[in-house]
């Protein structure tokens, strides 16, 4: 599987109190890969600098091969779409409009067909079609959750990246996300990047589990390889009992130890 | 994919364009009828079909000898009332496109050239020049005076704006801290303005208040001449940052990875509408209302979209405030009303009329 992302000994902040100290791993295409770990662990700072939000301190990031400095941010756009805890509109924007503003990076002045049948196309994937003349503040925050990850597809990115998209959701809505998100990665060939709390929904939905604890990767891989017993008290603090379960892992923290 | 539903999209989205062309049209439209017909309204009326022979025999460069009637009206027209009524649609359309700008760049709904410190900073520069100008310095107000305001405001007005920017930065730049330090910045100068009041002569008292209060009895074609270049320049390139706008509205971080350089994109959005702002208010003294009114009005008629609520606040703006004139200069003709006033008195209400009225809030 072709490498998409390629990051070297990242450092972001100073020192010892440093939210990133030294990270260094590699993503394949085709997956979904959630980054899990306790508060503070620099879940969000990592994807952040991946998505260059943030520039890291020191250390290098590759994207299909590119350093991430290299790409202009139009071209950067084409290739990587990010979707923000929550998002606010100021002045209330209707659902295409707001999916058609992910269509930037391909746009000039006007908006072509092509434009338009990308985002008739990601709307109607996302189930969006009924509410397509609403307006956001008419929306839930499942549904809200839901156009901004539309609005990222708009860009066509072959890495995605997402940060904590189920907090704010239903159980319900916390299940269509993660599958359509995972049926992305299989059908499109994407790079999915979740940072997620929920170790059970992580689990089971993702391909690979990045375990962080203090700014540095404490384990990676497979999730069952990831969250074991062990590894859960070491970062989290907590006794937990691990089964194995019909849809992947049920974890049970016991008490914090 | 949903081919069937696609071609509805395509459909209803080519639709709804065509339908935003056409309200901008029918808006300048207006825009221009109005025009005409306040130039046939004042202190003396003139016949609609007088006031086209005379522009017609300017603009056609005709050296058609003129009757006295005639030459009277060509005075009242061409030197009085026409540069009236451009400059005040100019100054409309500055103030409204920089109130939409404003509130785009700050994603907040009470952005305007007052809120961000302009019009304070604006108001600070011409007191100074009104009354140290005439008090300490003896300058006669009718010859460099006027020079001397209108400089004066516009530096300090940029002034101030640049104070205001300047503080964002230091702090980081986040939106909110560049309304604070503007409202900041605004009492600082208004402090100032009152200071300059209170140790003022009379003469230079009356010449500030008026000055404050707003009007265009000042017009004439040398400010027109210089407003309308720097209005057009600013506007153009503002308008080729709509969709960097528009992908602001979701949030910094969403328009940073959408492509837009945020940081840039706000500095050099703020340069411009500054430019635009301070010249206007320069000419024509604190205009209220129409800077915030006009972008709100338009986001209920024609969207949020910049690409079309631009050149729809500008137009409106200059709508109104060439409504607003028009009015100042005639409900107690001979005598003028400043029309600053005006704007206040009608925009206020109506725009708490909107508020309630409105189906669907203008923001979230």
């Amino acid at each position: 599987m072709k490498t998409a992302l390629d990051i070297e000994n990242l450092f972001f902040g100073y020192g010892s109190t440093g939210i990133l100290r030294g990270i260094s791993l590699q993503l394949a295409q085709s997956q979904v890969v959630s980054i899990v770990g306790p508060n503070g662990s620099g879940k969000s700072t990592l994807l952040k600098c991946l998505a260059r939000i943030v520039k890291p301190e020191q250390g290098e990031i590759r994207l299909f091969g590119k350093s991430l400095n290299a790409y202009s941010g139009g071209e950067l756009a084409k290739k990587q779409g990010y979707v923000p805890q929550s998002t606010s509109e100021t002045f209330p924007l209707s659902v295409t409009d707001a999916v058609l503003i992910g269509r930037k990076p391909h746009m000039k002045w006007g908006v072509s067909d092509r434009d338009l049948a990308i985002v008739g196309h990601v709307i109607s994937f996302l189930g969006l079609e009924p509410l397509r003349h609403n307006y956001l503040n008419e929306l839930s925050g499942g549904q809200r959750q839901k156009v901004a990850i539309a609005r990222a597809l708009a860009q066509e990115p072959e890495v995605l990246m997402l940060d904590e998209p189920t907090s704010a959701l239903d159980i319900r809505h916390q299940l269509e996300v993660l599958e359509l998100l995972k049926d992305l990665s299989r059908k499109s060939g994407s790079l999915v990047i979740l940072v997620l709390h929920d170790l059970e929904l992580a689990a089971r939905y993702s391909d690979q589990l990045i375990l962080m604890r203090q700014g540095v990767v404490h384990a990676m891989g497979k999730p069952e390889e990831v969250l074991t017993a062990d590894h859960v008290k070491e970062v989290y603090g907590v006794e937990a009992e691990i089964t194995e379960g019909r849809l992947g892992l049920q974890i049970l923290a016991l008490h914090p130890v | 994919m949903n081919g069937l539903q696609t071609t509805a999209l395509v459909k209803h989205y080519r639709k709804d364009w065509t339908k935003k062309l056409s309200l901008l049209a029918a808006l300048l439209a207006a825009l221009i009828v109005t025009g005409l017909y306040s130039i046939t309204i004042g202190a003396v009326g003139i016949e609609p079909g007088d006031v086209a022979r005379v522009i017609l025999h300017r603009l056609l460069w005709s050296d058609e000898p003129m009757s006295q009637q005639q030459q009277m009206n060509d005075y009242i027209i061409w030197q009085l009332r026409l540069p009236r009524v451009c400059l005040g649609i100019l100054a409309g359309a500055a103030l409204a496109g920089a109130g939409a700008v404003m509130q785009g760049i700050l994603r907040n709904p009470l952005a305007d050239p007052f809120t961000l410190g302009v019009s304070s900073g604006a108001a600070f520069g011409a007191a100074s020049a009104i009354v140290l100008g005439t008090s300490v310095f003896g300058l006669k107000l009718v010859e460099h005076g006027q020079v001397a305001i209108v400089l004066n405001a516009f530096l300090f007005a940029c002034m101030a704006m640049i104070a205001v920017y300047s503080i964002a930065r230091l702090k980081g730049g986040i939106s909110e801290t560049l309304l604070l330090a503007g409202v900041a910045i605004s009492y600082l100068f208004s402090a100032g303005v009152s200071a300059m009041k209170y140790f003022s002569n009379n003469e230079a008292l009356r010449d500030l208040v008026m000055w404050l209060m707003g009007g265009l009895w000042g017009a004439k074609w040398s400010s027109v001449g210089i407003l309308f270049p720097i209005l057009i320049i600013s506007l153009l390139v503002l308008f080729r940052y709509a969709w960097d706008l528009n992908a602001l509205s979701s949030g910094e971080e969403v328009a940073s990875t959408l492509g837009v350089n945020v940081s840039r994109m706000r500095m050099i959005c703020l340069i411009l509408v500054t430019l635009a702002a301070a010249s206007t208010i320069a000419f024509t003294g604190i205009i209220g209302f129409v800077g915030m009114v006009a972008p709100h009005i338009s986001r209920m008629v024609i969207g949020v979209d910049n690409r079309f609520l631009l050149p729809c606040s500008c137009l409106l703006g200059g709508f109104l405030l060439l409504l607003a004139d028009t009015l100042a200069r005639t409900v107690m003709a001979p005598t003028e009303i400043p029309v600053g006033i005006i704007t206040s008195l009608i925009g206020a209400p109506f725009f708490i009329y909107i508020l309630i009225k409105k189906k669907r809030t203008i923001w979230a």
